[in-house]
């Protein structure tokens, strides 16, 4: 058994458009893998939090690169919808709102420097005037307790963002690797605040194509352009990797499924969703592959257990009605009967009821098992309860008799 | 525009603030002094007194009188700091049975929201006297210092107390806010130097345009002038221990004379070279009387507190430079608080920020007088002012080998929220727990625990496959909430909270019915106390009057009048309200006829 550390920080630029928090991380604590490969993965992959998404969005960039569309992307950019609900009983003025809607239109798209609206080589002293000035507007104190429905998630977004900017920009070291990491070195100089309030794609993705069409014209530079940092490197070594192996095991496990081998089938699409957790494919066979073994597994242990009990072992058939029941929780025949067993063999009558009681739950729509828990009720002096279970029943079968004749009985 | 009071809720005295006009003003309360001591004691009556009258049967009464509840608010039991400061005071304080400190007096127990809730209800009393019209938006401002759950327990003693509480913000803010208000435009970096009762706290502002920035903050919750008090108390009681063999500090009463003559001494020093200390029949040995007599200079006393300023001094730094500032970069020092009144506080933050210092507002004000500003900032609608304030302390969650993850960095600007995904280790694993801790302690064990969250009711499903998205939030309160969704399903995820100390929502709807019951009984005693006194006074004028007028009444007649009289008395010793209404009426029947048979 292997124990591995492993973080994954994933999809700023791709979150959706509501998300006040820009730098959404995913992180998964320790998991464990059976499978003896596994080592090939072991160490630790962590990125250091940080707040200005540099990081983050390098490691989207190497992500995006290594997994080859085996799995989907967080959803694309989704545009935030335009201010056209109705603002009626809102307390904001007209100016305000369109102010902050265009602040918030493509703000998870925007540079740093277009959230603050100056341009690359804007100086400290501008970001925090920048900065003070943008607070002012957007900051949640400025309506205090005002009604202003849905924009007060957008303007927590704005403000999360403004702030954020702001902290990135006027620290020297974080703004060198924002600058370097994020925009590229040669990416786009942009010289004049016009030009970089305009609306920039700098979605990694586009990033890139952009980058490699400059390259071509620009041969030279291109070559003089520095290669990621060592870190990001390593990691696309890694991730790919990773995803390789699980595409192994996605093909293991679809032939696996053909040959009807459940079990097997469901733990290497385990593995596959545990190395590539973006693989939604996986996941969803891993479901059905899991759920089909379970089946299969729960309904040979329900066999057994009427073997045993034909052989007159009640303890035996008791346990494994109980695996069966762990292995299936959702049907209802092993609850009922379970509960059968229970009221044959023993005076717990109380712990059969309880087994009733779930196989109704599990399956409220069977009329045997609602009816087989009225008459439980009927004999533990539960009168109330007993009607409830019968008028359920008549429900399900309106012309059910014994059910009317109880219920006369018990009215 | 309805107006909004700002409290410095104080460790040892607190002050009320409201806007008016030109700006915000201190409000004095009834006895005309600016601030009123947050004392709450138990009289043997069972009454409850609040400030000055608290104080001054303080020496009488000291095991009913409880002073310097902040230092207890929002704890848990087992802190260090709760037993020092439980060592130190004569009421006693005791585990509430959940961890939580609860104090007891006057033969109650309280909680410390309680108490503090009786000191915030005073101020909003002196508030509404000088107003003439209730008020009930209240800002409080609380040591920067202050944790998550020390500010949700500030806020529910306001909640208690009747108060809306619109915001609670950081003592240091305030008074830079209240500085920094007349003056706009030109970007300045200030720092407040706050030294009060119980806390220190220093921050470090950027201003300009009516933009108040906290860069960063920093301080000790546990230090300030009553630390220097006490030093003086151990000078004192020491050299009383070696003179005679006692030791002042066993005896409750001796204590508190001590207490009372160490902070009138610290007090002399900051202006006088020398001080006397004078407390005779302090003890008695072999029968005979023993006084205190001791003279202390201030370069004694300075020597006693050095290591306490150099701390604050060593915060100092360490809080600018964590701004990305050196001390030079700071134009401006604020010094509030009554503790820096001390000469050698004044000299060592000089020298460490190469300049002199700003005395002009009254530091014991400044405070209240900022949170009034703040207040008025947030309803007002055209206020052109605006603060950023940061969160002091690191927020995070625990991790495997005891390890902390940090989540949101301290000096983080408020409003702030950080999501962060949570999965499963184990197959059907159907909850996680999640650690929240407060601190700058890489490990758990060094952090303050401020709840533990239980994830539950994750769909079954194998290890590392559910996708809870947790989302932590600091408001501008600077208090932290945390909510979770199933990002899968979207389902919101129930959520078990069991945070530390704060009140549930019964207990402080049942503290607000106690605290309004306690309000009508005060108007049945103020409204008894008045009938009481018409009965009385109407009965004495009858009697006066019925020598003269027994002639002309007639025997019947002096019957009943007789009978009044006796009603009147028994309805004036059981002081029933019904009783005492039907005695006044029927006492005044009786004297109008005694005065018509005059007439």
């Amino acid at each position: 058994m292997l124990s591995l550390r492993f973080a994954l920080h994933l999809s700023p630029s791709g979150a959706s458009g509501g998300d006040s928090d820009s730098s959404e991380e995913e992180q998964e604590f320790d998991f464990s893998l059976d499978d003896a490969d596994a080592d090939e993965f072991e160490g630790e992959i962590e990125i250091e939090d940080d707040e200005e998404g540099s990081v983050q969005q390098g490691f989207e960039h190497a992500l995006s690169s290594a997994d080859d569309g085996a799995a989907t992307g967080a959803g694309g950019n989704d545009a935030p919808a335009s201010g056209s609900e109705s603002v009626d009983g809102l307390d904001l003025r007209a100016d305000q709102i369109s102010a902050i809607d265009s602040a918030w239109q493509g703000l998870d798209d925007k540079t740093l420097y277009e959230v603050l609206l100056l341009p690359r080589n804007a100086e400290l002293r501008a970001i925090k005037r920048a900065y003070y000035r943008l607070s002012k507007e957007y900051h949640p104190d400025k309506f205090y307790r005002k009604n202003i429905g849905a924009y007060k998630e957008k303007l927590e977004a704005i403000f999360n963002k403004v702030t954020e900017a702001y902290r990135t920009l006027s620290d020297t070291e974080a703004r060198k690797d924002y600058d370097t990491l994020v925009l590229g070195k040669s990416g786009r100089d942009v010289a004049s605040g016009s030009e970089a309030t305009a609306t920039v794609d700098f979605v990694p993705e586009a990033l890139r194509k952009k980058q490699a069409v400059e390259d071509k014209k620009n041969p030279k530079k291109a070559a003089k352009k520095a290669p990621p940092p060592v870190f990001i490197q390593k990691l696309q070594k890694q991730l790919a990797t990773r995803i390789a192996k699980a595409r192994k095991h996605m093909e293991e496990g679809e032939r696996a499924l053909a040959q009807g081998r459940d079990g097997d089938a469901a733990s290497n699409f385990q593995l596959a969703m545990t190395l590539d957790p973006r693989n939604t494919k996986a996941k969803a066979l891993f479901t059905k592959s899991r759920n089909a073994h379970r089946n299969g597994k729960a309904e040979e242990l329900y066999r057994r257990s009427q073997e045993a009990l034909l052989a007159e072992d009640t303890k035996r058939a008791a346990q494994l009605l109980q695996e069966a029941v762990d292995c299936k929780p959702t049907r209802g025949k092993y609850y009922s009967e379970f509960a059968k067993l229970i009221n044959e063999h023993t005076l717990q009558q109380r712990v059969a009821l309880e087994h009733m009681k779930k196989a109704v739950e599990v399956e409220p729509r069977n009329l045997e098992y609602t009816m087989d828990l009225a008459a439980a009720y009927v004999d533990l002096a539960m009168p109330t309860n007993a009607v409830r279970a019968y008028e359920r029943a008549l429900r399900l079968d309106p012309k059910n008799s014994v059910a009317t004749k109880a219920l006369k009985k018990l009215k | 525009m309805e107006k909004v009071i700002g409290i410095d809720l104080g460790t040892t005295n607190s002050c009320v603030a409201v806007c008016e006009g030109k700006g915000p003003v201190v409000v004095p309360n009834r006895g005309g002094y600016q601030t009123t001591p947050s004392i709450v004691a138990f009289a043997d009556n069972g009454k409850r007194l609040v400030g000055h009258i608290a104080k001054r049967q303080a020496v009488t009464n000291a095991p009913n009188t409880v002073f310097g509840a902040k230092r207890l608010i929002g704890r848990r039991f087992e802190s260090e700091e709760v037993a020092k400061t439980a060592a130190g005071v004569p009421y006693q304080v005791v585990d509430d049975g959940q961890g939580g400190v609860h104090v007891q007096a006057g033969g109650q127990t309280f909680r410390l929201q309680e108490i503090s809730s009786f000191i915030l209800g005073e101020m909003k009393k002196i508030a509404e006297d000088y107003l003439g019209h209730e008020v009930s938006k209240a800002v409080i401002t609380v040591p920067a210092y202050f944790d998550d759950a020390q500010r949700t327990a500030t806020k529910e003693a306001g909640q208690i107390a009747g108060l809306d509480v619109i915001r609670i913000i950081n003592e240091p803010t305030a008074a830079a806010l209240a500085y920094g208000e007349a003056r706009a435009g030109s970007l300045n970096n200030l720092a407040v130097f706050d030294l009060g009762g119980g806390t220190f706290d220093i921050s470090v502002l950027s201003v300009s345009d009516g933009v108040f920035e906290v860069v960063s903050t920093g301080g000790d919750t546990l230090l300030g002038g009553t630390d220097f008090d006490r030093r003086i108390i151990d000078y004192l009681a020491e050299s009383f221990l070696a003179q005679y063999g006692i030791d002042l500090r066993e005896d409750k009463v001796a204590m508190q004379r001590l207490r009372e003559a160490s902070e009138n001494t610290k007090c002399e020093l900051s202006f006088k070279r020398t001080a006397e200390v004078t407390l005779p029949f302090i003890a008695t040995k072999d029968g005979q009387p023993i006084h205190l007599q001791q003279s202390l200079s201030r370069g004694r006393f300075e020597e006693l507190i050095a290591d306490l300023v150099e701390h604050c001094m060593e915060i100092s730094v360490r809080t600018v430079e964590e701004g990305g500032l050196q001390t030079s970069d700071v134009s401006e020092v604020i010094l509030v608080g009554g503790q820096t009144r001390t000469p050698l506080v004044q000299q060592e933050v000089e020298k460490c920020f190469g300049r002199s210092v700003s005395r002009g507002a009254n530091p014991d004000e400044v405070v209240a007088l900022g949170a009034a500003l703040q207040g008025q900032a947030l309803v007002s609608e055209d206020s052109d002012m605006l603060l950023l304030d940061v969160t002091p302390l690191s927020l995070g969650i625990a991790t495997v080998g005891g390890k902390v993850s940090q989540l949101i960095p301290k000096n983080t600007t408020i409003p702030t929220q950080k999501k962060h995904s949570f999965t499963t280790v184990h197959e059907n694993q159907n909850a996680v727990k999640i650690v929240v801790l407060q601190g700058e302690a890489e490990e758990v064990a060094g952090n303050k625990l401020l709840g533990e969250f239980l994830l539950s009711g994750i769909r079954p499903a194998p290890a590392g496959v559910p996708d809870v998205e947790v989302t932590f939030a600091i408001d501008a309160d600077g208090i932290v909430s945390v909510t979770a969704r199933d990002k899968d399903t979207g389902a919101e995820q129930s959520i078990t909270v069991a945070v530390s100390g704060g009140l549930s929502d019964d207990d402080l709807n049942r503290l607000i019915e106690q605290r309004e019951e306690f309000e009508v009984d005060q108007k049945q005693d103020e409204s008894t106390g008045e009938a009481h006194y018409e009965v009385e006074s109407l009965h004495r004028k009858v009697m006066d009057l019925l020598p003269a007028a027994e002639a002309s009444v007639g025997g019947e007649d002096l019957h009943t009048i007789m009978d009044v009289l006796a009603a009147a008395k028994s309805a004036m010793n059981s002081r029933d309200p019904a009783q005492l209404a039907s005695a006044r009426d029927q006492l005044a029947e009786v004297y109008q006829t005694l005065r018509a048979y005059e007439d």
